[in-house]
């Protein structure tokens, strides 16, 4: 008897051929899904390791740019120790603490020890210290000389800052001495000669922090005393000599080379140096401080990872849940094919766990070899966000990639099993449509996505974890979306009924019915769930992207902003172009809150380049914030300037009074083009009714034109110094009238306003007024209280108010219960204003998330000038639209610290915490379209086999084989177009109320601004078309074969009973 | 002067190929059928009963010989013209039915009236008057899985004459029903026939439906007997 093997092998091989369309397709279905979740698998391990490494590697940076992964540790001495702490102990033990903590990293550690206060020679009590700084060269310009070396026997060689050099009248070669102790105006105890043979000029740098006059130079009330220094010895010089220190600042600089791994116990080391050092130095040192940002900045980067980690997780799932439906659609295929077979063997004997079991080693194996298939497609996946390696240890596999291939593969398989159960196995067929909706799975799905979206909107992502709500959210409702728009399908259906019982012709009808009644909508839900995955996943990157940049903006307010600058509103101009605004911002009191408010004053709204709250414009908004009154400021010439006080008692006092002799010292508020205010002070002058001409120098001279300064204010210091004893004036007022005249000035002429002390010396002003190049003021103050305390008037060119219009931040107008028209109490510094509300934001530009205030810079320096306070409130610039390398112009120009907008939005957007989310996306929305392509192709596939009959009996009866072509062709259309506009519909309906929830901040928190959708136009119709036109067409090689096969064979098929 | 057969073949012949061997299913057929003359067709299974069905109504071509239906020749139609022939003049009653199965038994009946695009007032006139006439008046709305065989027959009949048939061709149309049901569907084929002066062309193997008609041919292995 021959063996029957090689014959039924035949024939299993002509039965996968006959089915290898389908098998191939399913097999593909599970090759994606399993490459997905493998990228994925990888993405979310060794990605992550990657990730940390590269968003490490940004850390770099040194103290002189501030850089995030500096650590400092700030030594002060006990003075009243026993044994002194002395350089040669304590710099040696910092240093080597430090060394220590940075374990595997190489690092700097910088040393700045400062002798205690030394007495400076001379008459006078003068005070001032020994600096031995190694990174003085970094940290500041040499101006005339040489840096310091360490000095041999003798004098100590010794470098000054300029500020230094210029109130000690010291130059090169100039020496003094510094001694511990002061006896008769010479020194004694420990005292240091030196010899200056530099002089610099301190950078613009944080360095100077750790110098204790934070590199000034000269502080007149430097604990009480006139303290000059740093006078900066060579490097190792305190330590040669041994001498006391009274404080060690330090800085361990470590390169942390791209590697996070050793990150955590770096961090856990540098956090327990203070401690050592402490212990170390016993009682010698009082304290030790250690401060380190690398802690924060790793919770920082984690929190960040966790929020893309269960974005990315979202997506995969997203995709899983495609390939799934994709799955079941080409299972239900394949399982008609065999229909027959089936219905064979069972009529055979076979039982249904036989069935069963044939189609799970089928599916499994089919899932092992997609797995197999798919891990070097999951590698080359992982490796486009990144050329690095992937495998983890040895020749084995990383564990999460082999369980993201085989569950990525398996779930599928799963699906298509359950798909394909023989009936009575499994209960229901779920891929029937309508079938969903009758058992009520959608309204389930649905009801867990109504929770969903609940939670998200008050939901607060816990830092550093993945967040599974984040996760699960999407793909529940999106699912529970599609589930419940299929639910119109029986709508589309019976309309489609009707337009075919009342046409006339046969092709649209049949068509109509087939899609009725004959299963045509089956493969919809799959393309709807694709086709919804595709318009979502494109419009929430692109929304995403937008909120990132937008909330880059929020956070830097502008497109540059420089800090840590001493230049001028004109310099800043010129090196960036654009529009400039000096900004003013503070912390605040505001009202009973005690603290954590801030206050923000911008000039230009144009250099705010933020996100405007809806509705309206920053410049509206700061046109509601700026004064109403222009005010008649005087403009001056070119400096400097020629000022004649002159003024004195209105009338002349009674007779038998001591006569006062009361000085006044001008003070110029001096506001530039760009609004940015500053002082210039002249000396005293006698008010006794005879004019006094002094000369005031302007700021930035000679270099700017005339008209460039406005006299906004003047600020007249009153001193009674008659040393005679006034008692008999009483407290009552005298009036008196000052008149101050700027040669050269003009002035609108016009009425201005005045603020005076209401202390004993009650000044009070009466009248003010501006005409030409004089300013006319009476006032009234109380000579006797004069001489008990001196006092200010200060004239205005505005009328007088404390009040400042203000727009608050939403959240905090919410936490006050303040509305538009409310007055609250506002103390800048110990300045008490009077804040009025006239709006609210949903958030002061670079105060985002915060409890900020927002206020207008004139309106802000006026309250200030009204109450007395003459401080100039820039604290930075802002430049809206600056030209092309302006951020890198004013770094050349040393001219501040630079933050630019544009590299906070790529860190927030393209950072290395972020890659895998737009891959990810990416990746979910190509395998959306092959899904639906895939799925579209089957179903045309399944319903050319269920027709072919049909067609044929239509063919016999007359119907010509263009009108067979059509009426299947009609029907793969309306199938295909159904689909695409309903997922279409699905995914802007899910964009609408995910995208706002789902796009949070790096961190996870809300978004600030809130995210608008961004609807993309060319990527959503690329996405659509594709899907579109791609199910269109691979409709086409069905709709041609069964039409080429709706013959006379096919009428007899279908006649066998 | 002899009436123009409505049915004339000559010498047709219509071989298979299957792989390497070829099956000649008809040999030299030839026969004629007049107008109005119900014509038996018997032979056993695999005598070519169908073969020469499907040459005569246009769905199938004869490697050799003529098919002339009214005058025509079908070997000179294209295949836009075969499917005229087959939407105007002839009509087809399978043995399995031929019904599309989503489709109700009124709405089966009208699709002939649809291939001519008949105004739908009266494509349900002549619906309703035909499913009258076979008995199914009140089974217009029921679909083909909610009929017996022999009401889904009946409707196939309907069907084959709601387009004004001149040459009817059934298949065996009583191969699936019983006896006393077969006996009913033969006789309303024979009914309507005399009725409507069509031709009809019926294959069966069954003699007591032969007695119905006006004249049997035999065919054995392709070829007619007893023509």
């Amino acid at each position: 008897m021959p063996d029957p093997a090689p014959r039924l092998r035949h024939r299993g091989l002509r039965r996968a051929l006959a089915q290898s369309g389908v098998l191939v397709a399913l097999l593909a279905v599970f090759t994606v899904s399993s490459a997905t979740a493998g990228t994925g698998a990888l993405l979310m391990t060794a990605g992550n390791d990657r990730a940390l490494s590269a968003a490490v590697a940004q850390l770099d940076g040194t103290e002189k740019s501030n850089g995030a992964d500096i650590t400092s540790l700030l030594v002060t001495a006990d003075m009243n120790a026993e044994h002194p702490l002395t350089a040669d102990v304590a710099m040696p033990v910092v240093q080597h603490a430090l060394t220590d903590a940075a374990g595997p990293y190489a690092a700097q550690v910088s040393l700045w020890a400062t002798t205690p206060m030394l007495y400076l020679e001379g008459k006078d009590v003068r005070t001032g210290y020994l600096l031995d700084a190694d990174t003085l060269p970094d940290n500041a310009t040499l101006q005339q000389g040489s840096w310091p070396t360490v000095g041999a026997a003798g004098k100590l060689p010794v470098a000054i800052p300029a500020a230094t050099a210029q109130a000690l009248g010291l130059q090169l070669g100039s020496q003094i001495s510094l001694a511990e102790h002061r006896r008769d105006g010479r020194g004694a105890g420990r005292t240091y000669e030196v010899v200056v043979v530099g002089i610099f000029a301190p950078a613009d740098t944080p360095a100077w922090r750790r110098d204790r006059l934070l590199g000034r130079g000269y502080q007149p009330d430097y604990l009480l005393m006139p303290t000059y220094g740093p006078f900066v010895v060579g490097t190792g010089t305190l330590a040669a000599l041994a001498a006391p220190v009274e404080r060690v600042a330090a800085v361990l600089d470590p390169d942390l080379k791209a590697n996070a791994v050793d990150l955590p116990p770096l961090v856990q080391r540098t956090g327990a140096v203070g401690e050592s050092v402490k212990d170390t130095l016993g009682p010698a040192a009082q304290s030790v401080w250690g401060t380190s940002r690398l802690g924060t900045e790793l919770s920082r980067m984690r929190a960040e990872l966790a929020v893309t980690d269960a974005l990315v997780l979202a997506v995969f799932v997203l995709v899983l849940t495609l390939a799934a439906a994709t799955a079941a659609l080409v299972a239900r295929v394949l399982a008609d094919r065999r229909a027959g077979e089936r219905a064979l063997l069972r009529d055979r004997g076979a039982s249904r766990p036989q069935l069963v079991r044939g189609a799970a080693v089928e599916a499994l194996a089919l899932g092992a070899t997609a797995a197999a298939v798919a891990a070097p497609i999951a590698v080359a996946g992982y490796r486009m966000t990144a050329p690095q390696p992937v495998v983890t240890s040895g020749s084995a596999l990383n564990p999460a990639l082999v369980l993201g291939l085989l569950a990525g593969s398996l779930l599928p398989a799963l699906v298509a099993v359950l798909t394909v159960l023989p009936e009575g196995v499994r209960r229901r067929r779920w891929a029937e449509p309508g079938e969903l909706a009758r058992s009520g799975v959608d309204l389930l799905l649905a009801a867990l996505a109504v929770v969903a979206y609940v939670q998200l909107r008050t939901h607060v992502v816990t830092p550093g974890e993945v967040d599974p709500l984040l996760v699960a959210a999407p793909a529940v409702s999106v699912l529970a979306l599609v589930a419940l728009i299929t639910r119109l399908l029986p709508l589309l259906t019976r309309l489609a009924d009707l337009a075919a019982r009342r046409g006339r012709g046969l092709v649209l009808p049949l068509a109509g019915w087939h899609l009725a009644r004959g299963g045509g909508l089956r493969g919809v839900f799959l393309l709807v769930l694709a086709g919804a995955v595709g318009t979502f996943g494109v419009t929430f990157l692109g929304s995403w992207e937008a909120s990132h940049q937008d909330q880059a903006a929020a956070e830097v307010g502008a497109d540059l902003v420089v800090t840590d600058t001493q230049a001028s509103g004109g310099t800043i101009t010129g090196l960036t172009g654009g529009t400039v605004s000096p900004v003013a911002d503070n912390a605040v009191v505001l009202g009973s809150r005690p603290s954590g408010v801030t206050m923000l004053a911008v000039k230009a709204a144009g250099a705010i380049t933020s996100r405007p709250p809806t509705g309206t414009t920053w410049p509206q908004v700061m046109s509601e914030l700026s004064p109403r009154e222009v005010g008649s400021p005087l403009i001056v010439p070119r400096g400097p300037l020629k000022v004649t006080v002159s003024g004195g008692l209105a009338h002349a006092p009674r007779e038998g009074l001591p006569l006062p002799e009361i000085t006044v010292t001008p003070t110029l508020v001096l506001a530039d083009e760009l609004g940015a205010t500053t002082t210039r002070t002249g000396s005293a002058v006698l008010l006794d009714h005879a004019p006094h001409t002094i000369g005031i120098p302007l700021p930035g001279e000679p270099g700017l034109p005339a008209g460039t300064w406005r006299v906004v204010a003047i600020d007249l210091h009153l001193v009674e110094r008659s040393g005679v004893d006034l008692f008999e004036w009483g407290m009552e007022s005298s009036g008196f009238t000052a008149t101050v005249t700027i040669d050269g000035a003009t002035s609108p002429s016009g009425a201005w306003g005045g603020a005076g002390d209401t202390g004993v010396a009650a000044v009070r002003p009466q009248e003010a007024r501006v005409a030409g190049d004089t300013v006319e003021a009476s006032f009234s103050c109380s000579v006797l209280g004069l001489s008990w305390h001196d006092a200010h008037l200060t004239l205005l060119s505005f009328p007088a108010s404390a009040q400042v219009p203000v727009a608050l931040s939403e959240n905090l107008a919410h936490e006050l219960g303040l509305t538009v028209g409310d007055r609250i109490g506002v103390a800048w510094d110990t300045a008490p204003l009077e804040a009025v509300v006239v709006r609210t934001v949903p958030y002061v530009p670079s105060h985002p998330r915060e409890a900020a205030v927002l206020a207008e810079l004139t309106s802000l320096q006026r309250a200030m000038l009204s109450v007395g306070r003459l401080d100039s409130l820039t604290a930075r610039w802002w430049v809206g639209s600056p030209t092309q390398g302006a951020a890198e112009a004013v770094r050349a120009a040393g001219a501040g610290t630079v933050v630019d907008e544009a590299d906070t939005a790529t860190r927030y957007r393209d950072g290395p915490l972020r890659t895998p989310l737009r891959f990810a996306w990416l990746l979910a929305i190509l395998a959306a379209v092959g899904f639906a392509v895939t799925g579209s192709a089957a179903h045309a596939a399944a319903q050319a086999r269920r027709q072919g009959t049909t067609l044929a009996r239509v063919r016999a009866i007359g119907a010509s084989r263009r009108e067979a072509l059509v009426i299947h062709a009609v029907q793969h259309a309306a199938v295909t177009v159904l689909s695409v506009v309903m997922g279409t519909a699905s995914g802007v309906l899910l964009a609408a109320l995910l995208v706002p929830v789902l796009v949070v901040s790096p961190t996870g928190a809300c978004a600030v601004p809130a995210p608008s959708i961004v609807w993309s136009a060319g990527p959503l119709s690329l996405v659509i078309a594709t899907i579109l036109v791609g199910g269109l067409v691979v409709g086409v090689p069905a709709a041609l074969s069964v039409v080429r096969r709706s013959t006379v064979a096919a009428l007899r098929a279908g006649e066998a009973p | 002067m002899t009436a123009r057969p409505m049915v004339e073949l000559r010498s047709v012949r219509r071989t298979y190929s299957t792989g390497h061997a070829a099956v000649t299913a008809l040999h030299e057929v030839s026969f004629t059928a007049a107008p109005g003359e119900f014509v038996a067709l018997a032979g056993r299974s695999g005598s070519g009963k169908t073969t020469l069905l499907n040459i005569v109504g246009g769905l199938d071509r004869p490697d050799a010989g003529e098919v002339v239906i009214d005058g025509t020749d079908l070997a000179t139609l294209d295949e836009p013209e075969l499917d005229a022939v087959r939407r105007d003049a002839v009509a087809f009653v399978f043995q399995g039915f031929g019904l599309v199965p989503e489709l109700s038994a009124a709405e089966n009946v009208g699709l002939p009236l649809r291939l001519r695009k008949v105004a739908p007032s009266v494509r349900d006139q002549r619906v309703s008057t035909l499913l009258e006439l076979v008995g199914l008046g009140e089974h217009g709305a029921h679909l083909p899985d909610e009929l017996s065989g022999g009401q889904m027959q009946r409707v196939a009949i309907a069907r084959a004459l709601a387009g004004s048939p001149r040459l009817l061709i059934a298949d065996e149309p009583t191969g699936q029903l019983d006896t006393e049901t077969g006996l009913a569907v033969m006789a309303l084929i024979r009914g309507v026939v005399e009725a409507e002066g069509m031709t009809a062309l019926v294959s069966t193997h069954d003699p007591v439906m032969m007695a119905l008609a006006d004249r049997v041919l035999r065919i054995e292995d392709g070829r007619l007997v007893d023509a």
